[in-house]
């Protein structure tokens, strides 16, 4: 029996939970490079691993406040893509549907809205 | 008798007014009798120098006689000494009896002693030794006798019979005395005719020369008694001249003084007539002053009246004067008694507060004893103070150092807190690596295992996550626990700064006390010899104070006396206006002429009223 592993956090002031394989790793302490003429959840392109990443503030896109903790790198097979959340606090095979809410991260990051970050 | 009765005796005769030649017999009488009593004297002095010879005559005569007798009886010496011892018992029985006689007069005391000493002298031979007597013994006889004789020629002893007693002694002195003279001793008795020869011539000679004088003696009293005769008759025929010379003079005043009298008696009754009205007080009368006898009288009268009139208002004046002066006098009196009353009051009660007063004195005294021994306990009690204010100074400052000792060792130990937390940092650092890395590796082992693969990636990842909770967890504690240990030692450090500020703060208090001790010391040093001050002064005090309560009561003595004194002085003075009036009453019965000015005596009464007043 195949049991998913859900990845909790918070963004802003939302309890959210993903799928952790939609999760390729977490990342600590990035410096991103603002680019102009983009949305303010956009926070920037950040250099991991010699590769471009694209970082986007979570908690600000859901029109939350911003937030200023770790990133989550999206798995490569959904996207480009890394998600600045508040707090993580792990990784559980199970969650509370009344605390948290689960984030399809796939189609998060394949929206339009998503890709489109020019303002 | 002086100068003023003989006087007054001549005024009796009154010799003054009669004439010259009535003076002559009176001055001249005195020289007479005088002459007169010296002639007397004289005789009489002659008459007894005459008995007296006479009696020695009469002695020497009885010795010659007792010669002749007694020459026979010479012959038995013991029957002579017999009869002279029986002669010698007959004169003292007549001297005793004579002694017995004169005894009894009234003014013979004297020579009834003489006569108690011939007794004696008597009685004493006669009960002695049987020799003859010697010639001192016939003198002490013969002299007593003399004694007698001249009492009976001054006329003391003038009975009879005491004068033919001593006359029959001086014979029975005589007779034994020349038995004396012609007892011879018995182996002489040869030679006694020759001596009584020789001795008979020797008497016959002096019975001459006294018979001779005797003579003399008797024409001298002769003369003088002549003299005294005829001085006698001159003097009672100068006081019968004078009795006659004064009747003569009396006789001629009386009639020269009647005429004169019955004129002088109508001058007088025209006096006593005009003078009569005085009698019942009136003072307006004046008598006639006329040539008269009585002018002057009537003259003198007037100015009397003049005066009594005067007198009397003066009299009137001052008994007004003085009516209202001891009235006032007696009201000053009442008011000073009642003064005097109220100041003997007042003095007593001001007796009283300084009886209180010593009494608090002396509490006060006691109270300042007292207080100097607290004095003395508070000095000792700062030394005592000062000393323990030394030993906490000395204490804080090793607060002090430890304190200091202990922020040095916090200090050290915030630091070594700093490190441990820098140390912390980098295990929470290694923490949060290790968690992220225990969430990539479950976030792997969870990918690998949506595959199918690899599940002991994902024990790894659980061991790596519980690690690196572990690891998170025990940073987090050491953190706050050093996080704890920093704020305690922050804490600690802020505290321990303050305690070396307050040590420092207590320090200086500590030396400001140990000032403020000794100021204490020194303060109480000269509190304390104030105390003792105020003790000895107000001991004195209190003894002045009750010296003065007692003068006080001297002082309320002295008032109360006063007041007695002015209470006594207010009753005489009633009894002065009392007199005063009783004056004026004594007055008002006489009757002053309308117009009657004010006398020099009645203002210088008013003078001295108002002086007084």
């Amino acid at each position: 029996m195949k049991t998913d592993e859900y990845i909790l956090f918070s963004a802003g002031d939302l309890m959210l939970c993903a799928v952790a394989s939609a999760v390729h790793c977490i990342h600590d302490s990035l410096t991103t490079q603002k680019e102009a003429g983009t949305h303010s959840w956009f926070e920037g392109i950040a250099v991991v691993d010699g590769r471009l990443l694209p970082i986007t503030d979570l908690g600000a896109y859901y029109g939350r406040n911003a937030t200023s903790g770790r990133v989550l790198e999206v798995a490569h097979n959904l996207g480009i893509a890394g998600l600045r959340v508040d707090d993580i606090m792990g990784v559980s095979n199970e969650y509370d549907e009344n605390v948290h809410q689960l984030i399809d991260v796939a189609q998060l990051v394949q929206s339009p809205k998503f890709l489109d970050i020019q303002s | 008798m002086n100068l003023q009765s003989i006087k007054n005796w001549f005024g009796n005769v009154d010799i003054s007014h009669t004439d010259w030649r009535l003076r002559w017999p009176v001055m001249l009488l005195p020289f007479l009798l005088l002459g007169m009593l010296y002639f007397l004297f004289k005789s009489n002095q002659l008459n007894a120098r005459y008995t007296q010879d006479t009696i020695q005559l009469q002695q020497v005569l009885q010795e010659n006689l007792l010669s002749t007798d007694t020459a026979t009886d010479a012959v038995n010496p013991a029957q002579a000494l017999l009869k002279f011892r029986s002669q010698f018992g007959k004169l003292e029985d007549n001297a005793r009896t004579l002694q017995q006689w004169l005894q009894q007069g009234r003014n013979t005391k004297v020579q009834a002693q003489q006569a108690g000493a011939l007794v004696e002298l008597t009685a004493n031979y006669r009960n002695g030794s049987d020799a003859l007597p010697n010639v001192s013994f016939w003198n002490e006889i013969s002299v007593l006798l003399a004694d007698l004789e001249n009492a009976v020629i001054r006329g003391i002893i003038n009975t009879p019979e005491a004068r033919d007693m001593i006359e029959s002694m001086r014979g029975q002195y005589a007779q034994l005395r020349s038995t004396n003279f012609v007892t011879p001793p018995i182996n002489e008795s040869g030679e006694l005719a020759a001596n009584s020869q020789e001795r008979q011539q020797a008497q016959l000679e002096t019975m001459s020369v006294g018979f001779s004088q005797l003579r003399d003696h008797r024409a001298a009293i002769s003369s003088a008694q002549n003299k005294a005769l005829v001085l006698a008759a001159l003097s009672s025929a100068l006081f019968g001249l004078l009795l006659w010379g004064m009747w003569r003079a009396s006789k001629n005043r009386v009639s020269a003084t009647a005429g004169r009298t019955r004129s002088e008696q109508g001058a007088i009754l025209k006096l006593l007539d005009e003078i009569s009205p005085l009698a019942q007080g009136d003072l307006r009368v004046r008598a006639t002053v006329s040539e008269a006898s009585t002018g002057a009288v009537a003259d003198a009268f007037n100015f009397a009246v003049d005066e009594l009139r005067r007198l009397v208002l003066a009299v009137t004046e001052s008994a007004d004067l003085v009516k209202k002066s001891v009235s006032e006098t007696r009201e000053s009196a009442h008011h000073l008694a009642r003064a005097s009353s109220v100041q003997s009051r007042e003095i007593h009660r001001s007796s009283n507060y300084l009886n209180v007063m010593s009494d608090t004195m002396a509490q006060l005294s006691a109270h300042a004893v007292e207080s100097s021994g607290i004095a003395d306990l508070s000095v000792q009690q700062a030394r005592a103070g000062n000393v323990s204010v030394k030993a906490n100074v000395d204490g804080l400052l090793r607060i002090r150092e430890q304190a200091e000792m202990t922020s040095r060792m916090m200090q050290r130990l915030v630091e070594t807190s700093g490190l441990i937390n820098e140390r912390v940092s980098d295990i929470q650092a290694v923490a949060k690596r290790t968690d992220l890395l225990a969430l990539n590796t479950t976030i792997r082992s969870a990918a690998q295992a949506s595959n199918g693969r690899n599940e002991g990636v994902s024990q790894l990842g659980y061991d790596v996550a519980y690690l690196a909770d572990t690891l998170g967890r025990a940073s987090r504690d050491i953190a706050s626990l050093s996080d704890l240990i920093q704020q305690d030692a922050t804490i600690t450090l802020a505290s321990m700064a303050k305690t070396v500020t307050e040590v420092d703060d207590n320090q200086r208090t500590a030396k400001q006390a140990s000032e403020n001790l000794n100021e204490i010391d020194r303060v109480s040093n000269q509190l304390n010899s104030h105390i003792s001050d105020i003790a000895s002064k107000s001991l004195r005090q209190a003894g002045v104070v009750k010296q003065l309560s007692a003068n006080m009561g001297v002082i309320n003595n002295i008032t109360r006396d006063s007041t007695l004194e002015l209470q006594n002085s207010a009753k005489a003075l009633e009894a002065l206006q009392e007199m005063t009036s009783e004056l004026r009453e004594s007055v008002s019965d006489f009757k002053l002429p309308r117009e009657t000015k004010p006398t020099r005596v009645s203002k210088k009464v008013a003078r001295s009223s108002v002086t007084h007043a």
